[in-house]
């Protein structure tokens, strides 16, 4: 009786009253964070339609149209193969984007197991991937990985791959972190009490709890990335020509920059926007998601 | 007379925790239980009272095999469940339950109440979905809580209700054994005694056996049918309400209730 009535229900109290609800209200509360999402959405959408609707390909060279500036036809002008540059900066953006997500996502799938079995079960175990996290934080990054591109083939997923795999300490600290302090609390008592298995209490139970700090890192985090994919590109180490990415934009048209501007310019212009927006956003979430903000 | 059969307990238990630990110093040790015996009778309601920083929780701790005594022994049921392995245990698992003092800290907050309370229920007797929240939502009912509550979470609800809401959760699973950790010392005097009343209630309606620990003397005398006076780790008195706190024979009894008629 009460269960058909509460079933039916079910779906529609979830969203009534979350977590989730609370945070979007707090994040468009902050304007700089909320245009910052509409311009990461748009970058996403442009990104990821432009190449369904325009003909033009990002490697289609044509030698009448060399140097071109930018005019109606090509917005952001041609490059010195006569290239239409905007075509080239949406193309690169899908680099710049999936870089950042995906090696994100390796180094929060890392962090994350690593943290929470430093946290919850804690002495040797804990002690283990403490030292192992402060060798690799002991390594500068950005030389541990020229390195590692020395012995792998230089493309997009290798890239991803690296980024991910050099980037989970801050989150392994931080997760691990959280969970020192909430495996002492009282729910997580109880769930062992009940003869719960440890596994589910990590990653059911504490690990929810343990989120907020991951994705305001998170958020950083993909800036960074893609900071770091550019960097890589533009040394030449990372994305190799003739596929576009805004690293080696910037590398293609660094020589003739006194010719040539807007070849550079613009790349750069989406580097700067694309990372301040992440930034801006990590910095709304720190807001919404502090829990001292809620009453 | 019926038989009495013994659920819980506790033989010569002893913990000693490492506060600090230097390479060259001695250790500095601190004794939370000295030689503790006690045991807990079918459908009892045994009272432990005892000022804070006496051990009281880290009995409870013991009891519910959270922490691993020093020397001593545990019994449930007859068996020695002192150094039994996570999988001898789980009769023990899903006989006891639980209700600890901060109502708040002892629901996970990010999960909902009817998805908390169900939670051991499909742990440890997993029935079919329906049927076991059915079960969830009778007794949230039973306890207090409307039907429009049990898809919030903690935090919208008040210390009472959750309380409630955690009372629920220990019940679903027909218990044995409850141990009740200061379960109303955190909430105000008039909710204390709904819950009080609401604990007696629910013993006279279901049956089991509970190790009620406070530090309020009224609360125990009103609730329980055996009294633990615990001091400094050690049990100092045991026997029937009426005894020990008409005519108590200890020092430090004599001193709690001398405090407690100055309030």
């Amino acid at each position: 009786m009460l269960i058909n009535d509460l079933a039916s229900e079910r779906w529609l109290k979830m969203f009534e009253s979350t977590y989730s609800k609370i945070i979007f209200k707090k994040i468009s509360q902050k304007k700089t964070a909320k245009y910052s999402i509409y311009f990461i959405l748009a970058l996403i959408l442009i990104s990821f339609l432009y190449p369904i609707f325009s003909k033009t390909g990002y490697d289609e060279i044509n030698l009448d149209k060399v140097l071109l500036p930018p005019s109606a036809e090509h917005w952001f002008g041609t490059d010195a193969l006569g290239r239409d540059v905007f075509t080239r900066v949406i193309y690169g953006g899908r680099v710049s984007l999936m870089v950042g997500f995906v090696s994100e996502g390796i180094a929060i799938l890392i962090g994350v197991i690593l943290g929470s079995l430093s946290g919850y079960f804690g002495g040797k175990i804990d002690s283990l991937i403490m030292r192992l996290t402060d060798v690799m934080l002991c390594i500068p990054t950005f030389f541990l990985i020229i390195s590692a591109t020395a012995y792998v083939e230089p493309s997009i997923w290798n890239i991803m791959i690296i980024i991910g795999l050099t980037g989970w300490m801050s989150i392994a600290r931080l997760v691990r972190g959280e969970f020192l302090s909430l495996r002492e609390r009282e729910f997580v008592m109880y769930e062992k009490a009940i003869g719960n298995k440890n596994f589910i209490i990590m990653f059911k139970h504490i690990l929810p709890n343990a989120l907020n700090p991951v994705i305001v890192s998170a958020s950083f985090g993909i800036a960074g990335a893609i900071l770091t994919e550019t960097a890589l590109s533009f040394l030449g180490l990372g994305v190799q020509p003739p596929v576009p990415s805004w690293g080696n934009i910037l590398t293609s048209g660094k020589d003739i920059l006194e010719i040539a501007w807007w070849i550079s310019l613009f790349p750069g212009l989406f580097i700067l926007l694309s990372v301040l927006c992440y930034n801006l956003i990590g910095e709304g979430l720190k807001d919404a998601l502090n829990p001292r903000q809620y009453d | 007379m019926y038989e009495i059969s013994e659920i819980i307990r506790c033989e010569n238990i002893s913990k000693t925790f490492i506060v600090k630990k230097g390479f060259f110093e001695e250790p500095l040790k601190i004794q939370a239980l000295k030689n503790v015996n006690l045991n807990i009778n079918r459908d009892e309601i045994v009272g432990l009272v005892g000022e804070s920083g006496s051990g009281k929780s880290t009995l409870a701790k013991i009891i519910l095999k959270l922490l691993k005594p020093d020397s001593g022994r545990l019994f449930f049921l007859n068996s020695d469940i002192t150094n039994a392995s996570e999988k001898d245990l789980s009769s023990f698992r899903k006989n006891i339950q639980v209700i600890f003092q901060d109502p708040m800290a002892s629901l996970n907050p990010r999960r909902r109440i009817i998805d908390s309370v169900s939670e051991p229920l499909f742990l440890q007797k997993s029935p079919k979905v329906s049927e076991g929240l059915e079960r969830c939502e009778r007794m949230l009912l039973k306890v207090g809580i409307e039907s429009k509550e049990f898809y919030k979470f903690p935090h919208e609800l008040s210390g009472g209700q959750r309380q409630r809401v955690n009372i629920a959760r220990a019940l679903v699973t027909e218990p044995l054994f409850i141990v009740a950790d200061e379960p109303v010392s955190s909430l105000d005097v008039s909710i204390q005694a709904e819950i009080i009343n609401l604990l007696i209630d629910l013993k006279r309606e279901l049956s089991f056996s509970m190790l009620f620990i406070s530090h309020d003397l009224r609360v125990v005398r009103h609730l329980s049918d055996r009294v633990y006076v615990i001091f400094k780790g050690e049990i100092v008195e045991e026997g029937l309400p009426t005894n020990v706190f008409s005519s108590p024979a200890h020092p430090y009894t004599k001193s709690l209730l001398e405090n407690l008629f100055e309030v």
